[in-house]
């Protein structure tokens, strides 16, 4: 039984991981549209990882929780791209060429 | 017999969906460029869901029903909401990398309203 253990473990560390780096990459983003687009990636890792929990605390709301869940994160993430699409502040030429030289060239 | 046949196949996919959302995490933090990192993470994140949600549905087999429609509903809203994240980008004229040479939008090759 312990070994079942370890392996729900690894799965939450690396899911773990994972909604870290995208985290990373929401507090570090040049542009808005990147901070939008961690934003989604972290909202359909909470629908995987909510549904993991549903197996493994054996509650079938668990799933009725994620469906909800990734219902208001494609509304999310449909209204800010419609927004951005119109109303971004700048396109950030200069800080978005700054960041990506160390990368590519 | 059939229930350590059902935990090998469903530790595997929920272990695989695991592994998916790792590498979609590496690459959103280390693509050079905006619309490389959200094709990486986004093909990732989706096939990784997919995965990882059926992995649970094989685990108990009395979220089966919930867990494909679940699917289903990723499989929807997934690539609508990241091709739209990545048209307002490109109206928004967000720069690609250095090493992009080809775009296919501003050669007439899709029309925006």
């Amino acid at each position: 039984m312990s070994g079942i253990f370890l392996v729900d473990l690894i799965v939450f560390g690396l899911t773990g991981l994972g909604i870290f780096f995208s985290l990373l990459r929401f507090l570090m983003g040049p542009s808005s549209f990147e901070r939008l687009m961690s934003v989604d990636m972290m909202n359909i890792m909470f629908v995987g990882l909510i549904s993991l929990l549903a197996y493994v605390f054996k509650n079938t709301m668990y799933m009725d929780i994620a469906i909800l869940y990734g219902l208001l994160a494609f509304v999310e993430t449909i209204v800010f791209a419609r927004y951005l699409e119109h109303h971004a502040e700048q396109p950030a030429v200069s800080s978005e060429s700054k960041v990506g030289e160390g990368d590519v060239k | 017999m059939m229930s350590l046949i059902q935990q090998i196949i469903g530790y595997t996919l929920t272990g695989l969906g695991a592994l998916f959302y790792f590498y979609a995490g590496l690459g959103l933090l280390k693509m050079p460029d905006f619309y490389t990192k959200l094709q990486a993470s986004t093909k990732a994140t989706t096939l990784g869901t997919f995965s990882m949600i059926l992995g649970v549905g094989i685990l108990n087999p009395s979220f089966i029903g919930k867990s494909l429609l679940l699917v289903a509903f990723i499989a929807l809203t997934n690539p609508v909401a990241s091709s739209l994240m990545i048209r307002a980008a490109y109206k928004n004229k967000v720069p690609t990398c250095g090493v992009t040479i080809v775009d296919e939008i501003a050669n007439g090759g899709e029309k925006h309203d």
